[in-house]
């Protein structure tokens, strides 16, 4: 219970630091925001007087620690600024994008989870059989080759053998359920087959360890069935250390979206965030950023409460 | 030879020593065997298929794909070791003296630093610095170095203070021996296991996020070839054209990764304390 505490404290004090950084990076910069909307993409010519004036207007020649301040304190409010590349509310590039990348990162972890446990249950049962070679080699690719490679590979294969399109814009989800997940569902399941083997190793070790158990010689010396012995006995606790594994993997799935969205033109965070490092866009960036870090955090505390909450010993303290 | 009973031990990882060296003497020697000129335009010659005068055929503007694929393997091969060795030295070091000093101001600073560090995904740290730092190759090898030190931080400290815990460490104390001393003569030298450990597992991940930034264009801007440039090129504009472009760099990548994986793997086998005697 004060391990929670604790944490939760932690917690700002982790989320004020971690904005500093972002802070601090995005300011040594070369080349600023103000530059950016003057040369129009390198195209307009400015006179350093108009230059002044910009950055005059968006407060950019005040000192930087006046404007962390002010900045912080907006934040507070939950005023997240106004983009000012973009010249739209940082919220509205928010709502725009989040709901997509969120969606995706979701989708993929759920098929993380159900590929690599499965995957790694059986390559555990079946330890040392054909079916655990076969799918060794299946883990290990999936770790070595680049999730946008094999992104790439299936676009390549599905313009090919079905002369397929990737789609311009999404379908919303309350709109049209069916076409939006008919979308979503290759990247995702790309995403979520290079998270499944990871998660499919740890589960193939911890199964492994599991299966060694005494308790578990028991289960089959009484004449229970693999399956039931697997699924009443042994998966409880083999899945303790995956699942967390699998919840602290989520920050990386997340980035992961995000580069996927690139190939499968899903208008999500993705674009908007690398656009907006591109120019410079401080507001945006930052917003975006602390964002995302504050997504990190908290799903990382909700993993360490559910591990305090599913792993028996510590339960019942 | 210590090589040959590695070969018999760890199949697997000699293996991917021997895909490593593959990859090492292409980045080596592609000035010598490169047969053209990685940035030269061979007008008239675009989108040509494997095989012929160009063996592994050309891209978008006329570019060799081999010489390209060469080039392209000493960038990624100098970043993703230059950042590993950078970034898990510092980290690590900083690691075993926080772990030393455990509870100390030093300790706890870096902490919280650590911490704040790893509230960003490895990728978008390394994207957000290789961006801010410009698109070059030193500030790409910046950019990962800085994304894994905490985490080398985090695993040496761990390290460290199980070290420091040990019995011969307290005997060493109570005849007298310096702080220093301690440090560097009975603490140091067991945390050079797991340094080798997330070193080398490491690299095969630092060439993956090198070429995961080239691909969302915050690496070395074109003409300049990374493997990671060459597959986003191809991708966004002709892959149905010239499916070649796609899959020969993503070839390169995996297989690199993959040597690289196995031999962490290998390493890890043998050096990791608690899989010792089995």
């Amino acid at each position: 219970m004060s391990y929670i505490v604790r944490r939760l404290f932690l917690l700002p004090v982790t989320l004020i630091l971690a904005s500093i950084l972002i802070f601090g990076v995005l300011r040594i910069l070369p080349g600023d925001v103000a530059q950016a909307i003057l040369s129009q993409g390198g195209e307009g010519r400015y006179t350093e007087q108009e230059y002044q004036a910009l950055r005059q207007q968006l407060g950019l020649d005040r000192p930087l620690y006046v404007q962390y301040a002010s900045w912080l304190w907006d934040m507070v409010r939950l005023d997240l600024g106004t983009s000012m590349y973009l010249k739209t509310p940082v919220v509205k590039e928010l709502a725009r994008g989040l709901p997509l990348t969120f969606e995706l990162a979701l989708i993929a972890w759920l098929f993380s989870m159900a590929i690599g446990i499965t995957m790694g249950v059986i390559t555990a049962v079946r330890q040392d059989t054909w079916v655990d070679y076969v799918l060794r080699i299946v883990t290990i690719s999936g770790v070595a080759m680049p999730a946008y490679w094999t992104g790439s590979l299936v676009i390549l294969l599905l313009m090919v053998a079905f002369a397929w399109l990737p789609p311009v814009g999404v379908v919303p989800l309350w709109q049209d359920p069916w076409a939006n997940l008919q979308q979503f569902i290759f990247p995702a399941l790309i995403i979520g087959f290079h998270q499944a083997v990871i998660i499919a190793r740890m589960t193939r070790s911890t199964m492994l360890e599991v299966l060694r158990q005494d308790y578990m010689r028991t289960a089959w010396a009484k004449g229970l069935g693999l399956v039931t012995g697997v699924r009443r006995h042994a998966l409880k606790n083999a899945l303790i250390p995956v699942v967390t594994l699998s919840g602290y993997q989520f920050g990386n799935l997340m980035a992961g979206a995000l580069v996927m969205e690139f190939i499968f033109t899903i208008p999500g965070l993705g674009r908007t965030l690398f656009e907006a490092i591109n120019v410079r866009d401080y507001p945006l960036v930052q917003a975006l950023v602390v964002f995302t870090a504050l997504i990190f955090v908290v799903s990382n505390l909700l993993v360490d409460i559910a591990y305090g909450w599913l792993n028996p010993k510590v339960r019942y303290r | 030879m210590a090589v040959g009973s590695f070969a018999r031990r760890k199949p697997l990882g000699f293996f991917g020593a021997l895909l490593i060296m593959a990859s090492v003497s292409a980045a080596l020697l592609a000035p010598i065997i490169a047969p053209h000129d990685p940035v030269e335009i061979f007008f008239g010659k675009e989108f040509r298929a494997p095989g012929g005068e160009f063996l592994l055929g050309t891209d978008k503007y006329g570019r060799d794909v081999l010489s390209r694929l060469l080039y392209g393997a000493r960038i990624s091969l100098s970043v993703g070791l230059a950042s590993v060795a950078l970034g898990a030295t510092v980290g690590s070091f900083i690691g075993v003296l926080s772990g030393f000093l455990a509870g100390s101001t030093f300790d706890t600073m870096f902490q919280r630093l650590v911490d704040a560090l790893m509230a960003f995904p490895t990728l978008i740290l390394a994207l957000i610095l290789s961006v801010a730092l410009g698109a070059s190759v030193g500030s790409v090898i910046t950019a990962i170095s800085l994304s894994f030190a905490p985490q080398a931080l985090r695993v040496l400290r761990s390290a460290a203070i199980s070290a420091r815990e040990a019995q011969y460490v307290e005997a060493a104390r109570a005849i007298g021996c310096t702080t220093p001393r301690v440090f560097f003569l009975h603490v140091l030298p067991q945390c050079v296991a797991p340094y080798l450990i997330i070193g080398t597992a490491m690299l095969g991940q630092a060439i993956t996020i090198e070429s995961a930034i080239s691909f969302v264009g915050a690496g070395p801007p074109p003409p300049t070839a990374t493997w990671g440039n060459m597959l986003a090129e191809a991708v966004r504009h002709y892959a149905e054209r010239a499916p070649w472009l796609v899959i020969l760099p993503g070839l390169a990548i995996s297989l690199t990764v993959y040597g690289f994986n196995l031999l962490g793997d290998a390493v890890r086998d043998v050096l990791d304390p608690r899989l010792r005697g089995h």
